[in-house]
């Protein structure tokens, strides 16, 4: 019956990946922390159902995504005056060639529904009809945030760096 | 394009994803906690409603319905009157009232170069900087945007080991102070570098090591540079003169950070917002010793107060149903308590001691819309909403009028001193 996984050894084992998914999803390290704590206390509440039945690990990251995107969680931070926008930590020895930060800015400006669908695709590599019962969305909707998202993204990050940052102007 | 826009993708979200930082220590605790509280309620709920149903109704049954009605407010609080969208009247058109209160911004400097405001130095011209590689500031300018000129102010020094380039900017005394991160040998320093406004070569004026967090909350008093390090408990406010030395702390500012020069006072746990909690309840004047201390109701969420006006938001150990969010705002003494139609992020707290950002859910417009706290109106800025724009350093300043929005289609300057 018990497969010897207990709530504290999942936490301990895995926060730090989940960690990661929240910063991914949110772009903020407090946002993330908030939305990592608020998976966790959900997936205790249910832990006694959970864990034999699904793997935990997908219950909480769906659980995130859907808080993620719930409206009440998009305030303060995002558009503080009082600070110029997180974006001073910079590594160059990161800059890898497929890593652009220009692309995350874009990524980061996009509505939280099309951000999150592109983070279940290329991040957490699910197919559409996955992201669609994550998100308790119809896989048509999961397809047209995708190509919306993408055509921001692809108007917006062009690779030459001059035209990509002057002018664009897009539909809304 | 499409594969390479793939590929970009995955690498990106890979790599910042390895950016995140680590999990809080007590994490396990912290769950356990917001586990037994949420558990608490909810048997606290179902013993309320069996006593509806056995009571029929009487006050327990008033208190369970409270969430009817127009007021978004889950509990009964106390001195906040619930306003209506109706209650806000149309918003003021902003553009149309006060004409020349909202300006374009150029994307560009005359030169040719992209730029990021940085300060305003008069109500026609900002310090504004450039870089030369993504993020890596190389020099600061004055930029006359009525007359289209730029002047270069000082070049940026950028010294080896930089780990976080200069992008906080402040002026006063004719100076403008900036500060960077370096690291050597796995230790952090923050070092604090000066120019003159007139122009002319930049200079270190302090340095110090860096433990935790980052400078905060800068500002120039009249000789000395003033900044907050660390957070939460943990935070203290810092001071060095212009001229340079080594930073000292103040003296009884433990715990406390900048809130609007020369008001401190404790932000509480920034992590984790509870039920209750009251951001900046307690400041104190650094320069008189006078204190004020917040009298806001209590509310189902987290008050975040300014130097005068407090404003309401939503906890984080709560899961909120959609009818029980609350955007009270109030006046520090406890006058003039509101509870406003449910937002959908009211953020960036008070602005110029006297304006929020506010986005009535239910409103309907496609532009940035600001809440004036004294008047009670609704004030449309005619900026359509899209990503978030730039926004200059100027940190927590009730003093600040300056507010800028960026979208798709440029920078916008709002002058929020010209609203009457």
């Amino acid at each position: 019956m018990d497969d010897g996984v207990t709530y504290e050894r999942f936490v301990t084992t895995r926060a730090r990946a989940l960690l990661r998914y929240a910063y991914v999803l949110t772009g903020d390290p407090d946002d993330a922390a908030d939305l990592l704590q608020e998976g966790l206390i959900r997936l205790r509440g249910a832990w006694p159902r959970v864990v034999n039945k699904h793997d935990p690990e997908g219950y909480v990251r769906t659980i995130m995504a859907r808080q993620h995107i719930s409206a009440w969680r998009r305030r303060r931070r995002e558009h503080l005056v009082g600070s110029v926008p997180e974006r001073q930590y910079v590594d160059p020895g990161l800059e890898r060639a497929e890593h652009d930060p220009r692309l995350w800015e874009a990524l980061m400006a996009l509505p939280r529904r099309q951000r999150t669908v592109l983070v279940l695709r290329y991040y957490e590599d699910l197919a559409d009809e996955e992201i669609a019962r994550v998100l308790r969305i119809s896989r048509g909707t999961v397809r047209s945030q995708a190509a919306r998202a993408l055509g921001k993204l692809r108007a917006e990050w062009g690779p030459p760096l001059d035209t990509a940052m002057t002018g664009v102007q897009h539909e809304r | 394009m499409s594969d390479e826009l793939d590929r970009t993708l995955r690498g990106t979200l890979a790599t910042v994803a390895g950016d995140a930082p680590p999990p809080v220590a007590d994490l396990l605790e912290r769950v356990e906690t917001g586990h037994r509280r949420r558990r608490r309620r909810r048997r606290l709920a179902a013993a309320l409603s069996i006593a509806v149903v056995l009571g029929g109704t009487g006050t327990v049954g008033v208190a369970a319905r409270s969430g009817e009605g127009a007021a978004p407010v889950a509990a009964k609080p106390s001195g906040l009157a619930p306003v209506p969208l109706s209650g806000l009247g149309e918003p003021v058109q902003i553009r149309k009232k006060w004409p020349g209160a909202v300006r374009s911004l150029p994307a560009r400097l005359p030169n040719g170069r992209e730029y990021r405001p940085a300060t305003m130095l008069g109500p026609d011209s900002m310090l504004v900087s450039t870089w030369s590689s993504f993020e890596r500031t190389d020099a600061l300018w004055e930029y006359d945007f009525r007359d289209r000129r730029v002047r270069r102010v000082a070049d940026v020094v950028v010294p080896p080991g930089a780990k976080i380039f200069p992008s906080d900017f402040t002026v006063a005394g004719g100076q403008v102070v900036w500060w960077l991160v370096t690291r050597a040998a796995g230790a952090e320093t923050v070092q604090f570098w000066a120019a003159p406004l007139a122009g002319g070569k930049s200079r270190r004026i302090a340095a110090m090591p860096l433990a935790g967090g980052r400078p905060a909350d800068m500002i120039v008093d009249g000789g000395d540079v003033v900044w907050t390090l660390g957070g939460g408990r943990s935070a203290a406010i810092y001071r060095v003169p212009l001229s340079g030395g080594a930073p000292r702390k103040i003296p009884g500012t433990d715990g406390l950070r900048i809130l609007s020069w020369p008001w401190a006072g404790a932000p509480g746990d920034e992590r984790s917002a509870r039920v209750g909690d009251v951001r900046f309840k307690s400041i104190r004047n650094l320069q008189t010793g006078e204190r004020r201390t917040a009298n806001v109701a209590s509310f189902k969420g987290v008050w975040d107060c300014s130097v005068n006006w407090c404003v309401g938001g939503p906890a984080s150990d709560v899961v909120y149903k959609s009818d029980e969010l609350a955007t009270p705002v109030q006046r520090r003494n406890g006058r003039d308590g509101r509870s406003l139609p449910v937002d959908a992020g009211m953020h960036g707290g008070v602005l110029y001691e006297r304006f929020v950002r506010y986005q009535p859910r239910e409103l309907r417009t496609r532009n940035h819309v600001l809440y004036d706290l004294e008047t009670g109106t609704l004030l449309d800025t005619g900026i359509r909403r899209g990503s978030s724009g730039i926004a200059p350093s100027d940190r927590r300043d009730g003093r600040n009028p300056w507010l800028l929005q960026g979208n798709e289609s440029g920078t916008f300057l709002i002058d929020l001193s010209k609203i009457r």
